[in-house]
């Protein structure tokens, strides 16, 4: 038959969809078929018996090469140096990380110290204490740990005089202490302190058994459990805004299923619960932030409004209500944010 | 079949596995193989490539394999490479070296020039979906005539037809195509 000036050409060198349509018609007779099976078999039992490699730039023999006499020599020389050159910029290296390191320290120093002078008027010692420890007991590192306020005394506040009275100059004074410190405790959940070398569990309506709302253990040095905790923020937050993110689940067993019929005061998916006398950290909740600005919104008589600049990748909105309360002292008495679900003062 | 069935075939009788997925195969790794050596091969280059091709998959795969390999595609990857070693060698062989006005060149550019390939990837599936549509043995003895370049003697061993019926249904089924073409705005 003598071949047209057509040809399917345009076909050549095709990406895997074309090869997949042309996959479609059959591609060779039976005969062929077998041919080819014949000669696929009789190729792999020759590589299988002498592992020769049957292309055109196959290597048959063993030409044998003797090294010189002081290659041996120079070779151990070559070595000797690598180590010591290694161990050396090793050396180097570890020095200059710790140094490193030290003026990281320093410059959190620096900035604790800033909020601190800010608070008390005086430098207040960074605490060292506990760093050995909690790198042991840390497990998997998340965020940095919390400051520690335990030395800074509360900003006491003059019964007969009204917030309005009071200069936003002494007021900012006021607010600095205290976003900071609230900023320490709502992001205790994402602190560097909560390990997942512990973690329990519970599911409510909705949720599927094997992904229950987990809790992971808060291995602050700060303070143990809900008490502690508590105690340790209180001179400076409201204790019912403490415990507003906490709850009490001692005596329900990991795993358990809260049905609201049994457990209707366990509805709610808090921060932090008190597990078996022990912190733990929800696995989900506010982001992590640090405070980057804040600014005085609005002075009642008892209290005045901070809206709060953060560095959150969500734009959280913060913003605190700083009252006079009872013990004599300025505490965060609420607050109000976008994330996860905002609430108002009003 | 998938890698473990075959490791399984394998154990009881290796010659038995070769020859399943042989079968199963042949025609995918011959259509890699061709596509690819169709310019500069015979047909006795492209079935020692695709012998090559199964010598080394029954190579590979041994009795204590655990099959985790998806079969196709690494069939496919395997063909695809010996199809590119045996071109380079045959093109060597020719004298062919890589010339600026050769076939290399479209294979150099082809991954710079995507507009163009998604252009032409799209006659070629509209071309094949074409051939597709002069129904059978029409599609296959137009591709096996104007593609694979086999002769109507060929052609009709494969589809059990005389040679005579092949040249004549040949003829209206590349008449019909040129038509469905040039309807269809695509010119060869």
């Amino acid at each position: 038959m003598k071949k047209d000036d057509f040809d399917l050409e345009i076909l050549e060198n095709a990406d895997n969809e074309v090869i997949d349509a042309l996959n479609s018609f059959p591609s060779a007779d039976e005969e062929t078929k077998r041919r080819v099976f014949s000669m696929s078999e009789k190729k792999f039992n020759d590589l299988n018996n002498n592992f020769e490699a049957t292309d055109e730039n196959s290597v048959r023999g063993v030409e044998t090469y003797r090294k010189p006499k002081w290659y041996r020599a120079v070779c151990a020389a070559a070595a000797a140096l690598v180590l010591v050159g290694g161990g050396t910029a090793t050396f180097a290296a570890l020095h200059k990380t710790k140094k490193s390191n030290e003026s990281m320290q320093a410059a959190s120093e620096i900035e604790t110290d800033y909020n601190e002078n800010d608070i008390t008027g005086e430098p207040e010692p960074v605490s060292e204490t506990d760093d050995e420890e909690t790198d042991e007991n840390r497990g998997e590192i998340i965020k940095n740990e919390g400051i520690d306020i335990s030395q800074i005394a509360p900003i006491a506040a003059e019964p007969s005089k009204s917030v309005k009275d009071y200069s936003d100059e002494e007021l900012n004074e006021v607010a600095k202490q205290l976003v900071n410190i609230y900023a320490d405790w709502d992001t205790l959940i994402v602190s560097d302190t909560v390990t997942c070398e512990d973690s329990v569990g519970f599911y409510m309506d909705g949720d599927i058994p094997d992904f229950s709302y987990n809790y992971y253990l808060l291995n602050d040095p700060r303070f143990s459990n809900m008490k502690e905790m508590v105690e340790y923020y209180s001179p400076y937050m409201d204790e019912a805004l403490i415990l507003s993110s906490c709850e009490d689940r001692n005596g329900i067993e990991n795993g358990t299923y809260l049905d609201p019929k049994v457990y209707p005061d366990y509805q709610s998916t808090p921060n932090l619960i008190e597990h078996d006398g022990k912190l733990y950290a929800g696995a989900y909740g506010s982001p992590y932030f640090e405070v980057t600005g804040y600014s005085i919104d609005k002075k009642e008589d008892d209290y005045f409004i901070v809206s709060v600049d953060t560095d959150a990748f969500t734009d959280i909105n913060l913003k605190l209500k700083i009252a006079k309360s009872d013990d004599g002292n300025f505490k965060v008495v609420d607050d109000q944010d976008s994330f996860p679900y905002g609430k108002s003062f009003d | 079949m998938t890698g473990s069935e075959y490791c399984l075939l394998l154990r009881n009788s290796p010659q038995q596995a070769h020859k399943a997925i042989f079968d199963e195969f042949f025609n995918y790794a011959y259509t890699i193989v061709f596509n690819r050596l169709r310019s500069v091969a015979g047909t006795e280059d492209v079935e020692e490539c695709v012998s090559d091709v199964f010598a080394e998959v029954f190579f590979n795969y041994s009795e204590d394999d655990k099959g985790d390999k998806d079969m196709k595609g690494y069939i496919a990857t395997i063909a695809q490479r010996r199809a590119i070693d045996r071109f380079r060698s045959i093109s060597v062989k020719n004298g062919r070296s890589v010339s600026l006005e050769g076939d290399v060149l479209t294979e150099l550019k082809a991954e710079e020039d995507i507009v163009e390939n998604s252009e032409k990837k799209d006659v070629q599936l509209t071309l094949i979906q074409l051939i597709k549509e002069l129904g059978e043995p029409d599609s296959t003895i137009i591709l096996h005539r104007y593609y694979y370049d086999r002769s109507s003697g060929e052609i009709a061993k494969l589809l059990n037809m005389k040679a005579t019926n092949v040249r004549m249904r040949c003829k209206r089924a590349l008449e019909k195509l040129r038509l469905m073409l040039k309807v269809s705005g695509i010119d060869l």
